[in-house]
């Protein structure tokens, strides 16, 4: 297969606008956190990074535990399972910028025409408003523009190759599809998708239309839930506390009961609530 | 993590004799932790961390009033001191007793909700309910009360 060095240009202009300058000029010894999904049908690799191996015997479908790697560039090279750093490189992408603080997904995937490319996303690790989840859909396979569907509602539209949409949803499963846009035409599912609180849940469409192997590989990144903003009270004001009466309060409460204010009982039951 | 945990489903205080059952909740349209309408049971926060789970707090939130139901049973919490048992029943699994620590009334506009709400930090129960003065005009209760607990060995 040929090498694609064009995807290097679009792999490192990916990462610059995807992260903000000031994160990498603020701590120039910062570590990024990268993962590497293998997302091309068939061939067992070994991937290299700057000459050393990273990754070695690297089966379709499988998403690496997050690394982390210290910011700079590096020149990342996919071989055949066992062929050597000098190998024949099957994708090949130079002067991938790696930004410090970031954190990213480096996917080996086929574009839409079927060629296998390399393309690096910035995932959104935001924080997310309690009591939701984010979900993160990635175009990966060699197919034509597809919408998502979220119990048959289209909710991303026509995401083409290797586009990302995404969403902050209420947390809860949802039953997604993958049409091609525009129509009814399911291309893969319906699947379960467990949208966490406080975790963006990333799915990659991925594999070939024409082989008829699509497949879903999911991802999920944690921990950027918020918290509650408070804890409510309840409504009733009968367990009001006493103790913050103040003491003209009870003066009140005596001559009521004495019968020389009239409403009496009335006012008393409000001078509490304004204290 | 919450997820594998037995879902909490009764709370039970024997120095104070509060006994009642636990309701998973989330978050309310406020952004609030949910609570349920009834004040005779007691929310848990389900995104957080459960009993079983190795980290975090489990919290607990209750109406202690409701102009609907009346006063409930967390009117007790306020006799609540440090060193009573808490106790946690689960659907599955072993009881998880706790002792408390702390019992403390927090103006609501100065809940930390982040060491609240923690689900990395130590092992905790957090159970909380509304306190101090009410006022009607001015969002009920002002304060929160909460009890403390850490597990016991």
């Amino acid at each position: 297969m040929a090498v694609r060095r064009a995807t290097a240009l679009t792999a490192a202009g990916l990462l610059l606008v995807g992260v903000p300058a000031a994160t990498a000029q603020a701590r120039p010894a910062a570590t990024a956190t990268v993962s590497v999904l293998h997302a091309v049908p068939g061939a067992t690799v070994d991937v290299y990074a700057n000459g050393k191996v990273l990754l070695s015997n690297f089966k379709p479908g499988t998403l690496t535990d997050p690394v982390k790697l210290p910011e700079g560039s590096y020149d990342l090279k996919v071989t055949a399972a066992g062929a050597g750093a000098k190998g024949k490189a099957v994708i090949e992408a130079d002067d991938v910028k790696v930004p410090g603080g970031a954190n990213i997904t480096v996917v080996a995937h086929l574009n839409a025409s079927g060629t296998p490319v390399l393309t690096p996303y910035v995932n959104d690790v935001s924080k997310v408003a309690a009591g939701k989840g984010r979900l993160t859909v990635r175009h990966d396979a060699a197919a034509p523009a597809v919408d998502i569907r979220a119990g048959g509602t289209p909710v991303f539209k026509g995401l083409a190759n290797p586009k990302e949409a995404k969403a902050d949803l209420p947390a809860g499963t949802v039953k997604a599809d993958v049409v091609l846009a525009g129509t009814k035409t399911v291309a893969i599912g319906p699947a379960d998708v467990n949208v966490k609180e406080g975790t963006n849940t990333i799915v990659y469409a991925w594999g070939s239309a024409g082989d008829k192997n699509l497949k879903l590989a999911v991802q999920t990144l944690s921990g950027l839930h918020h918290n509650p903003s408070g804890v409510p009270g309840g409504t009733g004001g009968q367990a009001a506390q006493n103790d913050s009466v103040p003491v003209w309060a009870w003066g009140l409460a005596v001559l009521a009961a004495i019968g020389v204010v009239g409403f009496g009982t009335l006012r008393l039951a409000r001078v509490p609530a304004r204290s | 993590m919450a997820a594998q945990s037995p879902t909490p489903a009764r709370l039970v205080v024997p120095a104070v004799g509060l006994d009642l059952p636990i309701a998973a909740t989330g978050v309310a349209e406020d952004g609030q932790m949910a609570l349920p309408p009834d004040p005779r049971t007691i929310g848990w926060y389900r995104y957080g961390s459960g009993p079983g789970d190795r980290v975090g707090s489990v919290v607990l939130g209750g109406h202690v009033d409701s102009r609907e139901f009346g006063a409930g049973p967390l009117v007790r919490l306020r006799k609540v001191r440090r060193g009573d048992v808490v106790e946690v029943r689960s659907t599955a699994g072993p009881v998880v007793r706790y002792r408390v620590v702390e019992v403390r009334d927090i103006p609501k506009k100065k809940l930390a909700v982040g060491y609240l709400f923690d689900r990395a930090g130590p092992r905790r129960l957090q159970v909380v309910t509304c306190g101090g003065p009410y006022d009607a005009g001015n969002g009920g209760y002002r304060d929160n009360l909460v009890v403390t607990a850490d597990p016991m060995p």
